[in-house]
This record gives structure tokens, sequence and C-alpha cells, in this order.
């Protein structure tokens, strides 16, 4: 029996070295079933996509930046002015403004803890942060750490066969002189709209021209937005930025109770997808 | 008159930036559910603070002005940070404190999950007397 203890001690001892033995390709591999990865395409964050020699970039907008609604606070919305509206679009649109202007909510999906997207998300009233690395940005506004990333290391658009939409979609930007052009698609729809109620389908797009101004103190979005299922052509709209160095984005969530306490989201469910 | 016509120009783009400015806030979900024209205030005993982002609150058990309801009231605020720019502190509301606070009420007053009635922060005088934000029976809240 002494033999046995002494054993099975010798045994236990030796499981940690024998872990430590494992190399991390070794590692890996046990755990490749559970680790996503994407073949052939090297992770933003990997030493060796970094480290690629790359042309300068024009600028880096790595920074806390507030959306300027100095001008007027409805600032915040994409229209007026509008694009023409279709189909269903045109319906919900008028239904929208109709209880705008009767001082009812609408389709307030934000306040019912639904992901605001792309392109709402980013005129939030909530500072944003940006980093910027040679392969990526990445924005993390402060309204419920919404995160998103800006792929610039070259690759293309994920496979629509395999891909996840998400209500910030998948962005894919590069560098053309002084502006940074960002494509986004594969956005999901699922209560998802514009301003006051406008909806967007699978077929959705937006493009983002950014350009860095006045030494780095403004940041310029003009949105090109383009759904054919939706409306006519482009939807324009051109928004600002303030860099603001004196603050930090803090953490925010959601929390199922939240709408207890809020007596305007108890209100605001109205034209929701349930 | 040339002169005259680009002052009377001037005058518009200046009123009309003007309006642009005075535009009333909205919030970043809807307040349209709220009466802005209309200041309720409620006297009573808070039960419950929530001091989180992105939106702080407090209920209130008491009476009400101008023929509201009397009961549980669930007042809706902004952010804490912005609420911090505007003098508050995480404990200037604490439970058991009686306080008058004033709302912007529901325009249908519907009652919520937990039967209280519904308003949006405008002011507030504390267990201490003191004030903050606006206690004049007037003004519009926010929860931007």
């Amino acid at each position: 029996m002494n033999k046995l203890n002494s054993i099975l001690l010798v045994a236990v001892a030796a499981l940690p070295t024998l872990t430590l033995a494992q190399t991390a390709d070794e590692k890996r591999e046990k755990l490749a079933r559970m680790i996503p990865k994407h073949e052939g395409q090297l992770g933003a964050l990997a030493p060796e996509n970094l480290n690629k020699p790359r042309p300068a970039p024009p600028f880096n907008l790595t920074g806390t930046w507030f959306v300027d609604l100095s001008r007027a606070f409805a600032d915040f919305m994409f229209g007026p002015p509008y694009p023409e509206f279709i189909g269903q679009a045109k319906e919900d649109f008028e239904e929208g403004q109709r209880m705008r202007a009767a001082g009812k909510p609408y389709r307030d999906a934000i306040g019912q803890c639904f992901p605001a997207g792309i392109p709402m998300i980013m005129t939030r009233v909530w500072p944003i942060a940006m980093v910027q690395m040679p392969t990526v940005i990445y924005m993390v506004s402060n309204f419920n750490n919404s995160f998103r990333q800006i792929f610039i290391d070259g690759r293309d658009f994920s496979d629509p066969d395999y891909v996840l939409f998400t209500y910030n979609g998948e962005s894919i930007g590069h560098f053309e002189g002084d502006t940074l052009v960002v494509d986004t698609r594969y956005i999901e729809t699922y209560n998802h709209y514009i301003d006051t109620g406008v909806p967007i389908s699978e077929d959705f797009r937006v493009q983002e021209r950014i350009r860095l101004l006045e030494d780095g103190e403004i940041l310029e979005f003009e949105y090109i937005m383009t759904d054919p299922n939706n409306w006519v052509g482009e939807w324009r709209s051109t928004k600002q930025w303030l860099r603001t160095d004196y603050t930090d984005i803090g953490e925010v969530e959601c929390l199922p109770d939240l709408n207890d306490n809020l007596p305007s989201t108890q209100a605001g469910q109205v034209g929701l997808e349930r | 008159m040339i002169a005259f016509k680009s002052l009377t120009v001037a005058i518009g783009i200046s009123c009309g930036l003007l309006v642009a400015t005075m535009m009333p806030a909205q919030a970043h979900h809807s307040t349209a559910a709220f009466d802005n024209e209309q200041v309720v205030e409620v006297t009573g005993k808070v039960t419950q603070v929530r001091w989180i982002n992105p939106h702080a609150s407090f209920k209130v058990e008491g009476t009400a002005s101008g023929g509201a309801p009397a009961g549980l009231w669930t007042v809706e605020m902004t952010a804490p940070n912005i609420l911090m720019n505007q003098g508050w502190k995480r404990n200037s509301v604490q439970v058991g404190d009686t306080v008058k606070v004033y709302i912007n009420p529901l325009r249908n007053a519907i009652t919520l999950k937990d039967g209280s009635q519904g308003g949006l922060y405008v002011g507030v005088e504390l267990a201490d007397g003191s004030t903050l934000g606006r206690t004049d029976g007037l003004g519009e809240g926010t929860s931007q």
C-alpha cells in the first residue's frame, strides 16, 4: 500500500512538469476546435501582420472623440435631407414622422437594449475611443461599449456564405490620399433602424470617407449609405467629432432590468419587430 | 438698399442659427413619451436609487402636485457623468431621504411594471434643503 501511495504521489507531482513540457503549438492544437481562426489570414494583432512593411498612413486618428452637436442637437440624426424612400421603408418613414410630430416614441429599439448599430452608434451622445494600429482601427463607443473594428491590412471581405451579420457590420478600410475610405457590409437588420424608424435590408452598405482636420482637432466622416430595397440612390450625411483629451470612456451595459427604471423605454416599444 | 438687404439676410441667418441652437434636446433614446411642457412636483421618501450607466434613476413614494396620482414614482435621469457635471454626487440622494423632485410626467400616464408612475428628472430639493437642477416649477428634463 505504501508503495502504491508513493507511485501515485510521484505521478501527481509530475503532472505539472508533463503539462509544461507541451509547447504552445501543441496546446493550440489541442484547443483547435475551440479557437476560432480564419485560414490564410493573419489576425490584425499578429506580430507578423503588424510588422509587415507598409506605407506610412497619412494620419493617425487615435484619440477620444465626441460628436459635434454644437450647431443643433438633432445633428445626431442622418437626415434631413433624406433620400427617396420606397416600399415599406417609405411607409415606415412616414409613420415615424407622424409619430414624432405627435410627440410619441416610435421604434425606440435602442431604448429596448437593441444595439444602435452603424450608423447610429457613431452619433450617440457619448465619447468614442479610437485606436489606430498599422493593421486595424478599433473604435469603442462609450454607449454600451459597442465595438467596431476596421481592418486596414489589405484583407478582403469575408466569404458571404460564412460571415456573421452584426449590428456594426464588417468594415474594411484603405487610404486614398488624405482620406481613409471605409466600406461596411454584412449588417444585422433585426430591430436596426436609422433616425426615426427607417429600416435596413441585408443589402445595406455604408461608406465612410474620413479626414482629420484642423491639426488633428476635428475628425470628419462623410457617410454615403445605399440600400436599393429601401431608398433610391445614395443617402449622404457629413458628421464631425471633436478631440476630447480630458476624458476616457467607461463601462456601460444595458442591463436586463434597466427598463424597469426608465419610464421612456417602457412607453417606447411601438413599431418594433417582436 | 443693398446694405439693408444684407443686414436683413444677416439677421435672418442669425435668428435661424439661434433657433437651431435652442432646439429641444432629445435623448439617445426617445424622450417623446414625456410631456416637457408640464412639471409635476413629487414629495416623498426615496425607496430606491440606481447610480449606474447609461441612466441613473430613483424611485419616490409620496404625493404629487396638480392632481397627479400619489404613490410610487420612477424618475428617469441622464447618465451619472452628465449629472456630475451638474453638481450631483453618488450619494446626493439616498434611500430613506425625503425629497421634492420636479419631473416632466409621461404624456400617457401608463403604469410601469412595478405599478409606479413615470417622469423625467428636471430638478430636486434634497433632504438638506439644497437643490440641484431646476426647481422653479418650469423646465425641460433631458435623458441624454
